[in-house]
Formats: C-alpha cells, sequence, structure tokens
C-alpha cells in the first residue's frame, strides 16, 4: 500500500510519466479532465448537484480541513460566492519540502482543469489567481455562471 | 446573511485526506488502460526511485529495520495500526496485513479498486527491493479486502 499521506509525489509523478509519453501538457490535461469526470462523482459531483454553492461550501471545508490547509475560506451566501486565499498550500508545499525531487512543472495546473466541468454542469465557475503557487500560495473564487463573473477585488482577501 | 468563515492552520488538522486513494487508483486505472501493464510498473518504479530516497539512505545505516519503520508508519498514519505484524531477521522482513486500509476506505465510498491497484504493494515493493539489492516477494493479495502477506530478503546467490 501507498499511504494517502504520499499521494501528492506520486501523483506528480504521474503528470511527468504522462507527459512525457508523448502528448506532454496536452496530455496531462487531458488525464486531469478525464480524472474529474472519474473521481468527482463520487464526492464533490453528488453535493453541487443536490445543494449549489452549499454543496461546494461542504465540499471543500470538509477537503481543505482533512488537507491540512491553511486556509482562509469565506462563504458571501447573499452575493453566492466561495473565496479563498490559501496561505499554504500542502500538496504544493510538500513538493517543495521533498527537496530531492522535481515537482512536475505545472502541477498546480490540475486545480483548474479537475473541478471545472463538475461545478459548470451545476451552474458554477471557478476564478483563480495562481501567481503565487512557486511558495504555495494561490487565491480562487467559486460564483454562480448566472451572475456573471466574480465580484471586483475577489483575489484581495 | 452573514458571511460563512473557515479559517485554519495547517496545525489545526491532521493530514489525512483519504479521498487521495480513490484519486490515486483513477491514476492506475488510467496509465492501464492507455499504456498497459508494463505502462502501469514504469510509472510506479519512477515515483518509487523519486519519492522513496529518504528510505533508500536511511536503510544504508539501519539495514531491514529501516523498511520496517517505514511501513509500519504508513499503517499508523492511516489509523489502522492494528492490521500490520512483522517479523524481522537478520535476513529477512516479512509483513502481513489483515486488511489494507486503502481498500477499506474505497469500499466505504462505494468504489471498486482497478485490477492495478495490487501493483501499490507489488510493484511498489519490487521497485523498492531492486533499488536495495533485496529480493521480495508477494506471498498472498486478497483483492476483496487487500489482505497481504510479502517478504523483503537478502539474497543469497
Amino acid at each position: 500500500m501507498v499511504s494517502c499521506t504520499e499521494f501528492i509525489p506520486m501523483y506528480s509523478e504521474l503528470f511527468k510519466f504522462i507527459d512525457g509519453k508523448g502528448g506532454g501538457h496536452d496530455a496531462v490535461e487531458r488525464y486531469w479532465i478525464w480524472v474529474g469526470e472519474k473521481y468527482l462523482r463520487y464526492n464533490l459531483e453528488p453535493l453541487v448537484q443536490e445543494k449549489g454553492m452549499d454543496g461546494a461550501w461542504e465540499y471543500w471545508t470538509r477537503s481543505l480541513s482533512e488537507e491540512a490547509c491553511d486556509i482562509k475560506y469565506v462563504y458571501d451566501r447573499d452575493h453566492e460566492e466561495i473565496k479563498s486565499h490559501m496561505r499554504h498550500c500542502p500538496s504544493k508545499g510538500h513538493l517543495l519540502e521533498y527537496t530531492w525531487m522535481e515537482p512536475y512543472y505545472d502541477y498546480c495546473g490540475h486545480c483548474k482543469v479537475l473541478y471545472r466541468q463538475t461545478l459548470e454542469d451545476a451552474g458554477i465557475r471557478e476564478e483563480y489567481d495562481h501567481s503565487g503557487v512557486d511558495h504555495a500560495e494561490c487565491r480562487g473564487c467559486l460564483y454562480k455562471i448566472a451572475n456573471g463573473g466574480p465580484r471586483p477585488g475577489w483575489n484581495t482577501i | 446573511m452573514e458571511p460563512l468563515i473557515m479559517d485554519i492552520r495547517a496545525e489545526d488538522n491532521k493530514y489525512l485526506h483519504k479521498d487521495f486513494h480513490i484519486t490515486g487508483d483513477n491514476g492506475l486505472l488510467y496509465v492501464g488502460e492507455k499504456f498497459g501493464d508494463n505502462g502501469v510498473r514504469e510509472y510506479l518504479y519512477q515515483f518509487t526511485k523519486a519519492f522513496y530516497v529518504p528510505l533508500f539512505e536511511a536503510y544504508k545505516k539501519e539495514g531491514l529495520k529501516a523498511l520496517l519503520d517505514h511501513q509500519k508508519n504508513l499503517y499508523e498514519q492511516e489509523e489502522m495500526p492494528e492490521v500490520f505484524h512483522a517479523e524481522l531477521t537478520d535476513d529477512e522482513l516479512t509483513i502481513t496485513i489483515d486488511k489494507c486500509p486503502a481498500v477499506t476506505f474505497m469500499k466505504s465510498r462505494g468504489y471498486t479498486p482497478s485490477k492495478w491497484y495490487i501493483e501499490l504493494t507489488r510493484t511498489v515493493g519490487m521497485a523498492i527491493a531492486d533499488e536495495l539489492n533485496l529480493g521480495f516477494s508477494l506471498e498472498y493479495y486478497n483483492e476483496e479486502d487487500g489482505a497481504c502477506k510479502y517478504r523483503y530478503f537478502k539474497r543469497s546467490y
């Protein structure tokens, strides 16, 4: 068995393996789309289909806690937005700690692709600010597609 | 409505996100379907050689005890230390697992592991053994619950 605590380096090596098989980053992105459809049907999909933004809040507050994130996560129910400031992402953080390994160069790219279709099927979209991923920091905003986009200042919490 | 806020630090929660077992198996399934059995082995050899460098270093100093400590720690992290049994001699480490924490979790979520899931025990075990110039033998593996027995042993020529 490989422990779930060893999953992150296994994931990063998977991206490198797929990328190196000739398809490059496009092949990795196809994997992220595939795994989003496959994996999220067991957890995120039923929650957002049934409860919309409340389901997204329920899913991420659990998974972000289990991943021991350092994060501020704010659900503005009046404007149907969930804003996040990941002060230190444990996944990217672990990869940076494993100094003997080289992380996949776009490791954090999976977050942008993995959840996209499942969320859009439930009328939700996410905006990302990945400018700080080199030191394991990022921001995001989930919003209802019907509302047109995130409100100004979403990436300043 | 008042916004809902989750503001957590890494130390507030234990790092144990068992959903990663499903995502990890999805990776094996994808590689297996795209690149076949040898692709799965190639991927897991790549992961093992890249990630377990500290274990390989510890083995040089402590021998089979380093391997025992590493394996035991996996089951402690998964909060199922009671399923782990080991016998250590000068030449051999035998490990018996009553049931696999990962398989137990995946099945509790209604997810059936792929036919390549066994490779996280068999191929990763072989890859570690190869790196340490040891022999490895998977004595049995029960796909229903992941119960298994495997040996690392010093080769005699």
